[in-house]
């Protein structure tokens, strides 16, 4: 009898501990479930489908519309909107223009010079450039500081922007951007919050892009939404700086940090 | 009992080592590429201290006390800006009003400083193929930074 009882004992609790235990690890397989970084293959796909066919462009406008954050020194994130335009023909011919009401500025590179003109202050400043748009977008940021608007239309595709610092990705759904529908995609890495809107058919060309920068506690935001115009001819004048009537000539500074590093 | 508070304050003490280096990585300003993580904080330290340093001379001088607000004033524009291709050509819509008129109070400046707005009745003048701003006695040099325009004081350039 005792030993029945301690038997039926032994049993229950068996069969009480055995599904408290399971549901244990059902909760913890779940919980880590939601937090694993999701990595879908046909995101990081698209993500190289959209590179490939931007490092295929020969010649190509695009302008872009940009709202980027900045927080004041209240703590308050303000919106500021930006239009950039470029034109571009490989290797070595860039033209941009920034305007934002408060800035109006020009960047000029035919292959030999590099030209940099605030229209506001009327003043430029020349410096000999490197031989192709790439050695150029380097030499800016190394040595002037200047991280080119859009930077990453010409990074994609290249060894600046591997996607194996690709932490998250996944497709969320289609999108309509302007008149445009495009496919919606959202990646992580580091403290980039990111996502993607790629244009539908035989150019996935970029349709947007907005980043949140997840180190910052007031995770400012910046969304950049383009316009393409492919296979289009300019005029050399396109891209040759002349300097307009009272326009003055002014030094271009080596950034300070990049000799102190 | 000794070792969880040994730890525990080794976590608060490292805790309170790395947040603020974390904070000081960032400056409010969305990035705007996903590749580049942007140079307005690189530059923004190594400016500001380089204006610090500019006001420890000024304090041996006279005309003190308007030439440190005026240092500071660019301390305070400097770590906003980098000279991004977002920032202003002529002027900072976040910065305070006091910020901005010290600097426009400024009569006399030391060699060296730097400062984003040049006083009224500045006159450019081409010296050896580059641009210089005379102002009174004071002759500034104006140059890119980035993509935005500081003027730095120079002794007359002729």
């Amino acid at each position: 009898m005792l030993v029945r009882t301690m038997l039926g004992l032994s049993i229950a609790a068996l069969i009480s501990t055995v599904p408290a235990h399971a549901d244990d690890a059902r909760v913890q397989g779940g919980e880590s479930q939601a937090t694993a970084p999701v990595r879908e293959t046909r995101a990081i796909e698209a993500l190289q489908r959209m590179s490939r066919s931007l490092r295929a462009l020969d010649r190509f406008e695009v302008t872009a519309h940009s709202d980027v954050d900045r927080l004041d020194d209240a703590g308050q994130l303000i919106k500021f909107s930006n239009d950039v335009s470029y034109k571009v023909e490989k290797p070595n011919r860039l033209y941009a223009s920034i305007v934002n009401g408060r800035a109006d500025r020009q960047m000029y590179y035919d292959g030999q010079n590099f030209t940099l003109y605030g229209k506001k202050l009327n003043y430029y400043a020349t410096v000999k450039a490197p031989a192709t748009i790439g050695e150029l977008l380097e030499q800016l940021d190394d040595r002037y500081g200047i991280e080119v608007p859009l930077a990453d239309l010409f990074l994609w595709g290249s060894d600046k922007a591997p996607v194996d610092t690709i932490e998250a990705a996944r497709y969320v759904g289609p999108s309509i951007v302007g008149e445009r529908v495009c496919d919606q995609y959202a990646f992580r890495q580091d403290d980039v919050d990111w996502q993607l809107w790629i244009a539908r058919g035989d150019q996935p060309l970029p349709c947007r892009l907005a980043i949140v920068d997840a180190g910052d506690p007031a995770r400012p935001q910046s969304v950049m939404t383009y316009q393409w115009r492919t296979g289009k001819r300019f005029l050399p004048s396109t891209f040759k700086f002349s300097a307009p009537k009272n326009a003055h000539p002014i030094v271009l500074n080596a950034a300070p940090a990049a000799d102190a590093q | 009992m000794k070792r969880p508070l040994s730890s525990l304050a080794l976590a608060l003490l490292s805790v309170a080592l790395i947040v603020p280096q974390a904070a000081q990585a960032r400056d409010g300003q969305a990035r705007t590429s996903v590749n580049r993580a942007g140079n307005h904080a690189r530059n923004a330290n190594v400016n500001a201290n380089h204006n610090v340093n500019a006001n420890r001379n000024v304090n041996s001088n006279r005309n003190v006390n308007r030439n440190v607000n005026v240092n500071r004033d660019v301390h305070v524009d400097v770590d906003h800006h980098g000279g991004g291709w977002y920032d202003d050509d002529d002027y900072h819509p976040l910065a305070t009003a006091a910020a901005v008129t010290a600097t426009v109070a400024v009569t006399s400046a030391v060699i060296g400083s730097i400062t984003r707005t040049l006083p009224p009745s500045c006159v450019p003048v081409g010296v050896g193929g580059v641009t210089y701003q005379q102002c009174g006695s004071t002759w500034y040099q104006p140059q890119y930074a980035g993509t935005t325009v500081q003027y730095v004081v120079v002794n007359p350039p002729r």
